[in-house]
């Protein structure tokens, strides 16, 4: 059940590593191009075999590991069993049905036949169907067993191939190379400096004297310039490691599982959390860490960790039983601590391959380019606008609708007014061309000519958008820069609950490669959607009051259907209606 | 009160002698418009403020401590900004905050614009342990007084000084010189114990209505 405490101390002394970096997909690989199956791929370092953990992932159907173990507060939602007949996303309603609001899986039959689907999909042949796969998790996995969603996002991650022999070596090449990552880059700062020639011998204390002379205080006696910048890395690894460690503190502290005052186990999780993303900022220098990346690694961590605590659990009751019947294995578990445990290794490789799709998001030289945030931010829009353009004019503040609120009765008011349908005109037009760019970008033969008729439409709508702004306050505009940013860059891990989160990211997580961000951005649509009558007509800080606190329940606004009590299956059905 | 520094004591106004502010004062009659000028129901003026400063300053916290009187030690990081609303009342009138409370790390540092602008009041925060954070505090500073609205009311806000008076590590008279050189208001802080919280905001608050 606990996890053991992490085997050192991330900065303790380990021998120097030669220089070679990690795999090619480990490393930076050019923003946007980036391939969804990132960790996925060739896997050169790290001798097979012989890692902690070995053979392990086998997902029975049998001994199912349950949720909501002692100490997690983790407690499914009473979900109501609500097939209202709406018909799209029946499924949805049988995956409500597990849940007997005890947080514990019911096999209701509904959930069998999930199950024995996926069943099929992964273990039906010698390899997993994983275009099952995916079709299956959109409408979501059971919540009965962690261990089949565990396998099921890693397989949709690439983290896991298809086929099924080469699981256990797979799984023990990724936690070996892992080692190796994590001892790489915890170089302590004595061996950065005084292992850099290659011998590693000398001794401590030579390596600690080595070190001290190159202390910025001390008086130069040689060239300072390869240590200078050995202490800038070394100030700088200081300050990642200090950021990393103070958000993921405040990772989900409502949890249990995350809270480092409910104990041990915790306070280790959260060593394997700092660790792992330390490993990811210093393997991507180009991103390194920012803040947030924190809130994307807890769902994967998360649900690996309770993958493997259960099935340890059942490991355990069937090491038992065994030793009852010839005694000889009962006590072997528990004597060596895996080194990180298996779940953070795999959440890193997950992570990663996650990051792939995700990961411009988080780079600021990206944010006014077709592939960056504030694109995303313009996509959604056009969506709503698709969708409901009556919801999309009070998202852009611009009046026409029914009723508007006061704010629009001045002449300024209608001025803007008028202007803002020009500027959606424009951009309409003009979003159509920067999409057709990025699709025949992403096809990889993006040309020159485009490139520059791309940046004069960049240029312009650039002077468009800053008109616009003027007038944003007296309008009411609510950018979506104020909601959906967070909403994007977090993939919703700050708006729901985890155990919501979780049933999201199954939708998210099947999307094919390069399709992770589209449906996030159909969730994001769906959830303004949703709301929309709370919206219609509500001034500038209710609008962004509420777009920032998501109401989770149903309210008297909203339309029976939007509040249904489980708001993930209502998203669902709102995102998969935008699909078709 | 006693948290309330010498340069802001005597009067909300005095530290902006010989900053740039008065200059813009003079203009900020005509120029109104740039700041938001939006009232609510009832006419209650609404003053958009944006906290604005390093990573880990306690930004959030101030924000929650004004607004729901708590402290929350483990709040969740901020990503792009987040929104919250309090009304304050000065003398007799009553003034309605719209805070940014805006992200800290670099990454997110050029997003900020789309909150200062057209901004009433910023508060620019650093945290007195952390002589970094005062850089980047003179580094908004700047940003405030190349791109900010006309008028606006500026406050230098020394978060946590709960700590132990030998954990400070950027004096009182550096923050004073930079708060009198940039026509600031200085206010001495802690989200935790809640000192001076309440009054930053009524003194911006007062700041903003003698405008």
């Amino acid at each position: 059940m606990t996890l053991t405490p992490p085997p050192s101390d991330s900065t303790a002394s380990t021998p120097a590593m030669p220089a070679p970096m990690a795999s090619p997909s480990m490393c930076e690989q050019p923003a946007a191009a980036a391939a969804a199956g990132g960790g996925g791929g060739g896997g050169s370092g790290g001798a097979a075999g012989g890692a902690a953990g070995g053979p392990v992932l086998v997902v029975e159907p049998g001994p199912s590991c349950g949720y909501a173990s002692s100490g997690s507060p983790l407690t499914l939602q009473p979900l109501t069993p609500k097939s209202d007949g709406s018909g799209v996303l029946a499924t949805a309603g049988e995956t409500a049905a597990a849940s007997d609001g005890k947080g514990l899986p019911r096999m209701s039959s509904g959930l069998e036949t999930r199950e024995s689907a996926f069943d099929e999909a992964i273990f039906g042949g010698d390899a997993a169907d994983i275009r099952e796969v995916r079709r299956l998790a959109s409408l979501g996995v059971p919540d009965g067993d962690p261990c089949l969603r565990a396998t099921v996002w890693k397989l949709m991650l690439g983290y896991l191939p298809p086929e099924r022999n080469q699981w256990d070596d797979v799984l023990a090449e990724k936690r070996a190379q892992y080692l190796e990552f994590e001892r790489h880059v915890t170089v302590s700062f004595e061996e950065r400096c005084g292992g850099s020639s290659g011998s590693g011998g000398g001794g401590e204390e030579e390596l600690t004297r080595e070190a001290a002379s190159d202390d910025p205080l001390s008086t130069p006696l040689r060239s300072k310039k390869k240590s200078d910048s050995k202490w800038a890395e070394h100030f700088a690894d200081e300050a990642t490691r200090e950021q990393i460690s103070v958000d993921v503190l405040r990772t989900r502290p409502e949890m249990h599982f995350f809270n480092g005052e409910s104990g041990p186990a915790a306070l280790a999780r959260q060593a394997e959390m700092r660790r792992a993303l330390f490993v990811y900022a210093k393997l991507n220098p180009g991103t390194g860490y920012v803040q947030g990346m924190n809130e994307l690694f807890a769902p994967l961590y998360y649900m690996f960790s309770l993958a493997d605590e259960a099935q340890a659990k059942a490991k355990g009751r069937d090491a038992t039983a065994q030793s009852n019947g010839d005694g000889t294995k009962g006590s072997a578990p528990r004597s060596e601590p895996p080194p990180p445990s298996a779940a953070e290794a795999d959440a890193f490789f997950a992570f990663v391959s996650l990051m792939s799709e995700m990961r411009d998001c988080f780079v600021k030289q990206l944010d006014d380019t077709s592939v960056g945030v504030k694109a995303l931010m313009a996509r959604l829009m056009e969506i709503v606008e698709a969708e409901d353009p009556a919801l999309h004019s009070r998202l852009e503040g611009v009046s026409g609708g029914a009723n508007d609120s006061q704010d629009d009765i001045s002449p300024t008011g209608k001025l803007a007014a008028r202007f803002s349908s020009a500027w959606s005109a424009f951009s309409a037009s003009s979003q159509q061309y920067v999409r057709n760019l990025r699709e025949r970008a992403r096809g990889g033969s993006a040309s020159e000519g485009n490139a520059t008729r791309g940046s004069r439409a960049a240029s312009l709508s650039k002077e468009m958008e800053a008109n616009r702004r003027e007038t944003e306050n007296m309008r009411g505009r609510v950018d979506p820069q104020f909601y959906a940013f967070r909403w994007i860059t977090l993939a919703l891990t700050q708006e729901f609950t985890l155990v919501d989160v979780v049933r999201l990211w199954d939708y998210l997580l099947a999307a094919e490669p390069l399709c992770v961000v589209e449906r996030l951005l159909r969730l994001c649509a769906s959830m303004l959607l949703r709301v929309k009558p709370m919206l219609v007509n509500a001034d500038f800080p209710t609008c962004v009051k509420l777009l920032q606190t998501y109401p989770l329940e149903p309210t008297e606004e909203l339309c029976e259907d939007a509040g249904s009590t489980d708001v993930v299956a209502v998203l669902l059905r709102g995102a998969f209606r935008m699909e078709t | 009160m006693g948290n309330c520094s010498s340069t802001s004591s005597s009067s909300s106004r005095s530290a902006n002698v010989g900053g740039s502010l008065v200059v813009s004062n003079v203009n900020s009659e005509s120029e109104r418009g740039e700041r938001s000028p939006a009232t609510g129901a009832g006419g209650v003026p609404r003053v958009k403020l944006v906290l604005l400063g390093d990573t880990s300053v306690g930004k959030s916290c101030i924000a929650l401590r004004f607004v729901r009187k708590t402290f929350d030690e483990s709040s969740k990081v901020t990503v792009g900004a987040a929104f919250m609303a309090q009304t304050v009342k000065v003398d007799d009138t009553t003034v309605k905050f719209e805070i940014w409370d805006t992200a800290g790390q670099e990454r997110y540092a050029s997003l900020a614009p789309l909150y200062y602008r057209g901004a009433s009041a910023a508060a620019v925060v650093y945290d007195v342990s952390e002589p970094s954070s005062f850089e980047k505090a003179r580094y908004w500073t700047r940003e405030l007084q190349k791109h900010g609205s006309n008028g606006i009311v500026l406050a230098l806000v020394a978060n946590k000084v709960d700590l132990p008076e030998s954990a400070r590590a950027v004096t009182r008279e550096e923050a004073e010189k930079l708060a009198a050189e940039e026509g600031m208001m200085l206010f001495e802080t802690s989200a935790k114990t809640g000192d001076g919280i309440q009054e930053c905001f009524e003194r911006i608050a007062k700041a903003y209505v003698a405008q």
